[in-house]
């Protein structure tokens, strides 16, 4: 059987420009070891049932052909369902709702399909290491996928495709990160290991130093209109160093949260410049 | 057994593509490295947390929005900076050619999703981001255009995830060449009399040329103080560009604001040949409108609203429709 596929793949490539020749032998290689260990899977099966159950031999041996084409009929299925979603894709332009909504069905429909392959785990010290590789090559793979969908060649099934790039991808998250980045594994709220205390509180103390200071004397000069005494400087004050809500500053100054906010928010964005000068004089960072 | 599970979701598929989910989002080493950097320089913990989640919201949407095809500037975005990051609760995903998308994160036994009074303006629109109780996995839930005027007085709003409208939508409204016309950001008039205008609402004296300006544009006319605000409109057809200056011009009173909407052309003598001008209150019912008919040079259009009330000026010229949103 092995050989058989390998002389049509042999034919394949030679119709096919020669740069994707090193692709799609690998890509033979991996649907070879698929149906490898399909055949695998089977005879293990059979071999168990028949050192159980010798007298039902021949009624068995009937249901193993049952289920084995419902594996072939399962994969079917799914294959139309995906290749529908992949020719619905590459119909409309890039820019359509359609198109958006196939690819978004298409990734959804993958990643239910229980056909997702997890290549490579013995090269990963643990099970809870590789997941993280794997997570991250996973989500590369949708971005992969859906950027590339008009590369499918519809000679092999979607899931072959989808696989073929997740395995490389493992191998390429792998190389891109030798060590694994610690990840919380607590729910939130969670403190980051790198978090320092004696960094935090040196920003506090200069936010606080720079809102009270003004050396500029920017954050007073902004006030809201026909609220002297509400300027961006008081309400700065009051949000960031006071910690007050905005329920309370809007009950004590009679001036709706929305506008405050939005006051709160413009002027913020336009003395960015200055904000980001001062932290970077004092902390050295952007 | 794989094979029973393939099954099953066979038969379980008509429900998902009905109930327009999307799919999870992994979220691993590149999310919460970018994470963790933004949320080690802010000011004490509770905030740290804060900045972890909503940047693993941005994350999650970015990287749904760039498998769709859909293009994102995260650089230009405040959830990027850490002082805005430090002094608001903000995490938004700049998309190109259409603004500011606001991605909140929801925790799992959330049942609504929470909108800062920081991000009520200057928004296209606000997504709901579950984020798993690992922080490994990310879904978008739905999406909403507006934060309901009822929310307004609380400290922070709450919108349930029921009513929150579909992926598909999102979809439509995020595209530029959809059914729908493009929207924008909804202009706050009330905040306009503040003098504090939306990004894309410029000045008048830098969109038209001297001799454009009527004599009302002057600052202050018999009535009182009038604020002004003016934007470009690309009305282009098939090749046929067709550039318009958009001018609302406020005067408020007690409880109204008096406005008075006016369309130039850009750089021609003359506005298009038949362009419409609609004035769609919130009942999306056409209060008033206006046609142009050969070597018109200008539209103007004047009417009255109460405080709160919603609007839009929807302009069209052949196939294509811009639609400005407005609440007084």
């Amino acid at each position: 059987m092995l050989t058989n596929k390998y002389k049509e793949g042999e034919s394949v490539v030679f119709a096919i420009n020669l740069c994707l020749l090193k692709e799609i032998l690998c890509m033979h290689l991996f649907l070879n070891l698929i149906s490898l260990r399909l055949s695998l899977h089977i005879s293990t099966r059979k071999t168990s049932l028949e050192q159980n159950i010798h007298s039902c031999d021949e009624r068995f041996a009937e249901d193993d052909q049952l289920q084995d084409s419902a594996i072939l009929e399962g994969d079917d299925t799914l294959d139309q369902l995906l290749r529908k979603l992949v020719e619905k894709a590459k119909k409309y332009p890039v820019s359509s709702t359609e198109r958006k909504n196939a690819l978004n069905n298409l990734i959804r429909e993958i990643s239910n399909s229980g056909r997702l392959g997890h290549p490579h785990v013995s090269r990963f010290p643990s099970p809870n290491v590789y997941r993280d590789y794997y997570n991250e090559a996973l989500q590369r793979t949708w971005e992969i996928i859906c950027k590339k969908v008009e590369n499918y060649n519809p000679k092999f099934p979607v899931m072959a495709w989808v696989n073929f790039t997740l395995n490389k991808q493992v191998l390429k998250v792998q190389r891109e990160f030798p060590l694994p980045v610690e990840l919380p594994d607590n729910d939130p709220p969670w403190d980051p290991s790198d978090f320092s205390n004696e960094l935090c509180e040196l920003r506090k103390l200069l936010l606080r130093k720079f809102i009270k200071d003004d050396p500029k004397e920017l954050l007073r000069a902004k006030h809201i209109r026909e609220h002297p005494n509400v300027t961006f400087q008081s309400l700065l004050w009051a949000r960031d160093v006071e910690g007050k809500k905005w329920v309370d500053i809007s009950k004590e100054s009679g001036i709706t949260i929305q506008t405050l906010s939005a006051f709160y928010k413009r002027n913020l964005e336009k003395l960015m410049p200055d904000f980001k000068k001062y932290f970077k004089e004092q902390l050295g960072e952007e | 057994m794989t094979l029973n599970h393939s099954m099953s979701r066979n038969g379980e598929k008509s429900n998902y593509l009905d109930e327009g989910l999307s799919f999870s989002i992994p979220l691993s080493f590149s999310a919460h490295s970018v994470a963790r950097r933004l949320s080690s320089k802010q000011s004490n913990s509770q905030k740290a947390n804060q900045v972890y989640l909503n940047s693993l919201a941005v994350y999650a949407v970015d990287s749904y929005l760039r498998c769709l095809g859909i293009e994102t500037e995260i650089k230009r975005s405040d959830s990027y900076n850490p002082i805005s990051l430090m002094l608001m609760d903000v995490a938004d995903l700049y998309i190109k050619g259409l603004g500011k998308l606001e991605c909140r994160p929801v925790l799992p036994d959330s049942t609504v999703c929470q909108i800062p009074p920081e991000v009520w303006s200057d928004r296209i629109g606000y997504v709901a981001v579950r984020i798993s109780q690992s922080l490994k996995q990310a879904e978008i839930i739905g999406f909403t255009q507006n934060v309901p005027i009822t929310q307004m007085s609380n400290e922070i709003a709450e919108i349930p995830l029921t009513q929150l409208q579909s992926i598909e939508e999102f979809l439509e409204y995020l595209n530029p060449c959809g059914k729908l016309p493009v929207h924008s950001v909804q202009a706050n008039l009330r905040q306009w009399l503040e003098n504090l205008f939306e990004e894309s609402w410029q000045d008048v004296n830098s969109l038209l040329s001297p001799n454009q300006l009527p004599l009302a544009f002057r600052g202050i006319d018999n009535f009182g103080e009038v604020v002004e605000r003016a934007k470009v409109i690309h009305l282009d057809s098939q090749g046929n560009q067709q550039t318009v200056v958009l001018v609302v011009k406020l005067r408020s009173s007690e409880e109204d604001i008096n406005i008075t909407v006016e369309i130039f052309p850009k750089s021609t003598h003359y506005l298009p040949e038949s362009m419409h001008v609609k004035v769609i209150d919130a009942e999306k019912i056409v209060q008033m409108q206006a046609v142009t008919d050969i070597a018109h040079q200008d539209i103007e259009l004047s009417f009255k609203v109460k405080l709160n009330e919603q609007f839009s000026l929807e302009m069209s010229f052949r196939e294509t429709t811009i639609v400005e949103y407005f609440s007084a």
